[in-house]
């Protein structure tokens, strides 16, 4: 029997992968702890000095001091962790993803003088459609959901494919060789050390990975059991991404939709 | 349906079409988002589409009888170990740096004084926490590495700044 065929458990399985994913960000904040004291990177009393906070609301800048104070964010990424692991075991507490929503907007808002953190941002996603479906939670409602989670995650691999078919670099079969080089910079395992060198084989994956990526939500409509493909494809695309370019938590962001992109390609 | 079944059918619905757009149309859009979606609701897809260019961070000191000393590499980068499939922490700070790195590298090109900007700021106060011995005052610049690997070139000079 494929796994995701039952609704409850396919809701179960999204909230714990997502937690997970959620959990990994956080507890790695946490364990760079000595980067939020003052003076250092992710001091509270330097970001706040970016013009996407110096230029809100003085109501918005008192809530953000509020939570972002260097101490009290380190106490609200620990409730948050806690909360992710609570949800883990026992999914079924739906409720308490409003503390994972809330602190995860939080933290998207802190960083984000430092750039965009695409796989929280996802998460966010995923977070806010499950809990939707809280207020309501009806069949109705729990079908919508799922196919918002599943809809959002092959509009994220058609949207990476095709804004990758329209650069040249990309289309000329250098795009993925530049990723390499860049990412790698500095890694010197066998394996990056083979693939640096094999430019044929990272040519030819250059125009699987746009193809790919591009035909990704046929996964929605081509049916039992070829969904598989682009399932497993995915896997195998994010852990490459994972142990070569050190992308470890859009691995654990992207698979918390495949429960829902299971559901929904079976029916 | 019931009015609420409705109402949060709408609620996914508009979600979906705005992140839709803001896909395609990042930057008109991006004036929007940057200024309501605080918590970042609206994500953005467009992973490994830009122009990807290969920068490094380097200082040089001012020791105390004003010479200069050598250039030396920041690394933007850790080595990675088996582990870091799920656990990557010791990259979340260079991960930071790196990215502020390209953007004032790419900003420096088309601006001239930015020495007031945050992203100037920020890598200004990580240079000058490296440690340092007799110092009295430190430069830092960003190079771009080309494709040859032996290929650099200046991009972004900063000014001397004291200790």
């Amino acid at each position: 029997m494929t796994p995701f065929a039952e609704v409850n458990q396919t809701i179960e399985w999204t909230t714990r992968l997502v937690c997970f994913s959620v959990l990994i960000g956080f507890l790695e904040q946490l364990f760079n702890f000595r980067e939020f004291a003052e003076g250092e990177t992710f001091d509270w009393n330097f970001l706040k000095t970016h013009a996407s906070f110096s230029q809100r609301r003085r109501m918005v800048l008192k809530l953000a001091n509020l939570f972002f104070e260097n101490r009290r964010w380190l106490l609200l990424l620990m409730i948050g962790s806690a909360l992710a692991v609570f949800l883990i075991f026992f999914p079924t507490y739906q409720f308490l993803l409003l503390g994972v929503f809330f602190i995860v907007g939080l933290e998207n808002f802190r960083l984000s003088p430092l750039g965009t953190d695409t796989p929280n941002r996802l998460n966010l996603v995923i977070t806010g459609a499950l809990l939707l479906r809280q207020i309501e939670p009806s069949e109705t409602i729990t079908y919508f959901c799922l196919i918002f989670i599943a809809l959002e995650s092959c509009l994220s691999y058609f949207t990476a494919g095709f804004v990758k078919l329209l650069n040249q670099n990309w289309r000329q079969g250098l795009g993925l060789e530049q990723v390499f080089q860049k990412e790698s910079n500095g890694i010197t395992t066998t394996l990056t050390t083979f693939f640096k060198k094999q430019t044929n084989f990272i040519k030819v994956f250059n125009y699987f990975i746009i193809a790919f990526e591009c035909s990704f939500p046929f996964a929605l409509i081509i049916g039992k059991p070829y969904f598989l493909f682009f399932i497993i494809g995915g896997f195998v695309f994010h852990l490459s991404n994972a142990i070569f370019l050190g992308l470890n938590r859009y691995l654990w962001s992207w698979i918390a939709t495949y429960p829902a992109l299971i559901f929904i390609s079976q029916r | 349906m019931n009015w609420v079944e409705i109402t949060i059918i709408s609620v996914l619905a508009i979600w979906f079409v705005v992140t839709f757009f803001y896909q395609f149309f990042p930057e008109k859009m991006g004036i929007y988002t940057a200024r309501f979606d605080i918590f970042r609701l609206i994500p953005g897809f467009q992973l490994f589409s830009g122009d990807l260019r290969n920068f490094s961070l380097l200082y040089r000191d001012k020791m105390q009888n004003d010479e200069f000393g050598e250039w030396r590499e920041i690394p933007l980068f850790i080595q990675r170990k088996w582990y870091n499939v799920i656990w990557n922490a010791e990259s979340v700070e260079i991960e930071a740096i790196g990215s502020l790195v390209d953007d004032l590298a790419r900003l420096s090109e088309r601006k001239k004084d930015i020495s007031e900007r945050f992203i100037y700021r920020s890598i200004l106060r990580y240079v000058l926490i490296q440690a340092s011995k007799n110092v009295s005052a430190r430069q830092f610049k960003i190079e771009e590495n080309f494709a040859d690997e032996v290929t650099k070139k200046t991009v972004f000079c900063s000014e001397v700044h004291k200790l």
